[in-house]
């Protein structure tokens, strides 16, 4: 913890959990043995030590959540509380600027205090020790009758004047103080030795440990002492299930004759009498004493396990600003603060996670994808847009699209590239801006139009986020305004991933290949909601950690004359076939193209195609050709060239290899 | 038979046809017609039946209410198209409470039904006949279902969600408790028979 807000997440996710405890064992009080009651603090233990907010969850309550908006809205602060380790560190801790920074060093102080006051009553407490003699030879005896008796271990015993009951004091080097000249009844040091049979003196020093770094929280303190307490009855419990009968009640008897006597709770140290309620209740707990049957410590673990489940933690989720203008700021620094929260796992979930951005103008789903140095610029267009007079929904950003977007991306030519990824986001148009400003519809173009944005996707603070490589350029496909979901099998308007060219006699000849990537989006529409019934949709909804659900390949390529007009003369039939280049770089088996009119294409990215030429031949000959869906692990490496049979009037006239020119990065 | 072995019998009853209300249910409309709360009426009916003959029975009548309320309110919700996750993410501070709240009453339930057939254990040790093993029957399908509760709890987070494979183990541990619910049924049935069918002079009352 290296700051305010992470002390408080920190302690804010333990004080819920703390809560839920306490519930717990209230309720399980009369049911669940000693043990269980002690142990599962260590539920409490766990939340403590666990980092909280780690991964972007959050355990039982949205902390992190809270945390985040009031550290916004009190400091203007868009970064992103991160608790690295339960302990504070003094990490990048510089003089103080802000009332923030100066509450952060008031917590390091009192906890500093407060070690330095338990270190010094230990050490008082040790001195105190020294001033006392061994202990005699008639107490020794009964000290090693008591222990042979129960099996117990034996340390160093010291009798100190002045003490009002025994205890066990050290972690490493244990000593039993015993009060001089006072009898001590057998049972008493039973009880002891069984504090030190367990090395119940470490787990004080722990509880002393964590109050001083929680101080400042009482509900925290409660649960220290609680636990305690709870360390006492569970050495009770120790004691009871070793004796018999009037022993039992002897026992009673021996801690409510305590009930009134002060006592001082030394860091390291154990002692029978731990003030007066607490005597109270653990008499009442020996009343209650029973043997539990077999097979409690199953369900005592199972339910710690239950109760520990939530540790894992559930996932943020977005939270949304809808409404009109900058009224509900709480609402808009939550959404923010969900943004930071979510971050994007996966170079396609912040991909997908941009896309929806654009296409729903949403600047909270910006933020998701954006780098936490854009948080607080991002926030200040949103409040610009909000404020004016012309309000938006709160979360509303401009994209500075050039029209109207179709429901629906594609991500083109997606690459490797140092330690990123860089693609291109298609999105195809229902209308295009015109000059005045006008919408113009796809008729009036001819043919459907696609916008275009290159993007980078790159890691940055563990989470993936998108740059923009440029604005958007308008596209117009070959594709049918009304149907541009065929954008999903390539379109050649667009750029390639990579361009294969090659000579061949008069002939030049170029394949270019693009690979279209895609998320699954498809969502089943409800059908009491859709006009259309029974359907599917397209889900709109941000997914931080998307996966490529496959990938399109999609082929183009030409043959083009290059030679003089005599020569052209003399072609009356052209045929082309083409494929990738084996990975081992051999030339795989070429289909032969008919010697009438025709093509095909391959599964294997393979294409081919022949024309019979009319006098007016233009000099091209196209191909066409897509090879479906692609495990996106087996798309790269992109095939280093392009094997091509060239057939001239019908005979095989040269066998080339097409180099990549262009692209085809991450091989 | 006396009236305490009538009362015990009737118990034992109750807490049969509890488990399968429980564990089976048949919903119109998204609405139970075999509700969960009615299983805790059923209980709450058998511990004050039985508790006389097992003291340590009346320490989950607490239990059982609470359990009772939240499952009923959860089914009153249902007639609305509701349930208690969706009331309290509606109510304004509904985020700090439904985690926490839900949290205990699993740790209730659990308990529930393992004390409830430990007790039950504890009579048929007093009633079975000789050699008839019934209660260590009882203990064993009672550590059965403690771990099925607590191990679909735990893989019910800890699977990834959307995987065929995650519905698959859940589904298998789904049929495993059902068969285990009718086990558990079939041991109270046959602690009732001990009961009703233990002579006079041998029963323990």
């Amino acid at each position: 913890m290296t700051d305010l807000w992470s002390v408080l997440l920190q302690g804010l996710t333990a004080s819920g959990a703390a809560l839920v405890l306490l519930g717990v064992k209230a309720i399980f009080r009369d049911k669940l043995s000693p043990r269980w009651q002690f142990g599962v603090w260590g539920v409490l233990l766990l939340a403590l030590l666990w980092p909280a907010g780690l991964g972007g969850r959050y355990a039982l309550v949205n902390w992190p959540l809270l945390v985040e908006t009031l550290k916004t809205a009190l400091t203007g602060d868009y970064g992103l509380t991160r608790v690295l380790f339960p302990i504070p560190l003094p990490l990048g801790l510089s003089a103080p600027r802000t009332v923030w920074d100066w509450l952060y060093l008031l917590y390091l102080a009192g906890a500093l205090f407060l070690l330095a006051r338990y270190a010094l009553s230990y050490l008082l407490l040790r001195r105190a020790l020294a001033r006392g003699g061994p202990a005699g030879p008639e107490r020794l005896s009964q000290l090693r009758r008591v222990a042979e008796t129960y099996g117990l271990p034996l340390c160093r015993a010291v009798e100190v004047p002045g003490l009002s009951t025994a205890f066990v004091c050290g972690v490493l080097r244990p000593v039993l103080a015993l009060p001089a000249g006072e009898p001590v009844d057998d049972k008493v040091v039973l009880h002891e030795l069984l504090h030190l049979r367990h090395r119940d003196a470490a787990w004080g020093l722990l509880l002393c440990l964590l109050k001083c770094l929680w101080w400042w929280d009482p509900l925290l303190w409660y649960c220290m002492d609680r636990a305690g307490n709870d360390l006492e009855s569970l050495c009770d419990q120790r004691v009871l299930e070793r004796l018999e009968g009037e022993d039992r009640r002897d026992y009673g008897r021996i801690l409510l004759s305590m009930a009134s006597r002060k006592y001082a709770r030394a860091p390291g140290t154990s002692s029978l009498s731990n003030g007066g309620k607490c005597i109270s209740d653990r008499i009442q707990a020996i009343a209650r004493f029973k043997r539990y049957p077999r097979g409690m410590a199953l369900v005592s673990v199972c339910m710690a396990v239950l109760l520990a489940l939530p540790l894992l933690g559930s996932a943020q989720g977005l939270v949304h600003a809808t409404g009109i203008g900058a009224e509900d700021q709480t609402e808009f620094l939550t959404a923010m603060a969900s943004a930071r929260l979510t971050p994007c796992t996966t170079a396609a979930g912040a991909l997908d996670s941009y896309a929806k951005a654009v296409l729903e103008e949403n600047g909270i789903y910006r933020a998701l994808c954006a780098p936490l140095s854009l948080h607080a610029s991002l926030a200040g267009e949103m409040e610009a847009a909000a404020s004016g007079p012309d309000p938006w929904v709160h979360e509303h950003w401009e994209p500075d699209l050039p029209g109207y977007p179709q429901r629906n991306y594609f991500l083109y030519g997606l690459a490797p590239v140092d330690g990123g990824y860089e693609a291109l986001l298609v999105l195809p148009m229902q209308f295009i801006w015109g000059a005045d400003g006008a919408p113009v519809y796809p008729p009036e173009w001819g043919n459907g139009c696609a916008a275009a944005q290159p993007l980078r996707a790159e890691e940055q603070d563990g989470r993936w986020v998108v740059l923009p490589l440029g604005g958007f350029t308008v596209y117009e496909t070959g594709q049918d305004p009304d149907n541009l979901s065929w954008l999903y099998w390539g379109d050649e308007s667009l750029p390639a991933a990579a361009v294969y060219r090659g000579e061949a006699g008069d002939f030049r000849l170029e394949v270019r290949l693009q690979t279209v990537w895609t998320v699954d989006n498809e969502v089943q529409l409800d059908p009491a909601a859709s006009f259309f019934g029974s359907g599917t949709g397209f889900d709109s909804t941000p997914k931080p950690a998307a996966v490529f659900e496959g990938v399109q390949l999609a082929s183009f390529g030409e043959a083009v004359f290059t030679g003089d007009e005599a020569a052209k003369a003399e072609l009356h039939h052209l045929g082309l076939s083409v494929a990738p280049m084996e990975e081992d770089g051999s030339r795989p088996a070429l289909e032969e193209p008919s010697h009438g009119a025709g093509g095909g294409s391959g599964s294997d990215g393979g294409m081919w195609a022949s024309r019979t030429l009319s006098s007016d031949w233009d000099g091209t000959l196209p191909l066409g050709g897509g090879s479906g869906g692609i495990d996106p692990d087996r798309v790269f490496p992109l095939p280093e060239g392009y094997a091509a049979d060239l057939y001239v009037n019908g005979e095989p006239a040269a066998s080339v290899v097409l180099e990549r020119v262009e692209g085809g990065e991450g091989s | 038979m006396t009236t305490s072995r009538e009362q015990l019998c009737r118990g034992l009853t109750c807490t049969a046809w509890g488990y399968f209300l429980l564990y089976f249910d048949f919903s119109l409309n998204g609405i139970s017609l075999l509700p969960d709360f009615a299983a805790f009426v059923l209980f709450l009916r058998a511990i004050g039946l039985m508790e006389e003959e097992e003291r340590d029975l009346a320490l989950l009548r607490p239990l059982a209410l609470a359990l009772l309320v939240w499952e009923g309110a959860d089914w009153l919700l249902s007639w609305l198209g509701e349930d208690l996750a969706s009331l309290f993410a509606a109510l304004n501070a509904g985020w700090l409470f439904y985690q926490p709240l839900y949290l205990t009453v699993q740790a209730m339930s659990l308990y529930f039904h393992f004390q409830l057939f430990t007790d039950l254990a504890a009579m048929a040790a007093r009633w079975q006949a000789e050699g008839q093993g019934l209660d260590r029957r009882l203990l064993r399908l009672r550590t059965a279902l403690t771990l099925l509760i607590t191990a679909t709890a735990v893989l019910t987070r800890l699977l990834p969600s959307g995987r065929g494979w995650s519905y698959g183990v859940l589904t298998a541990l789904l049929v495993v408790s059902l068969v285990v619910a009718v086990l558990l049924m079939l041991g109270a049935f046959a602690l009732r028979r001990a009961v009703r069918d233990r002579p006079l002079e041998e029963a323990p009352l």
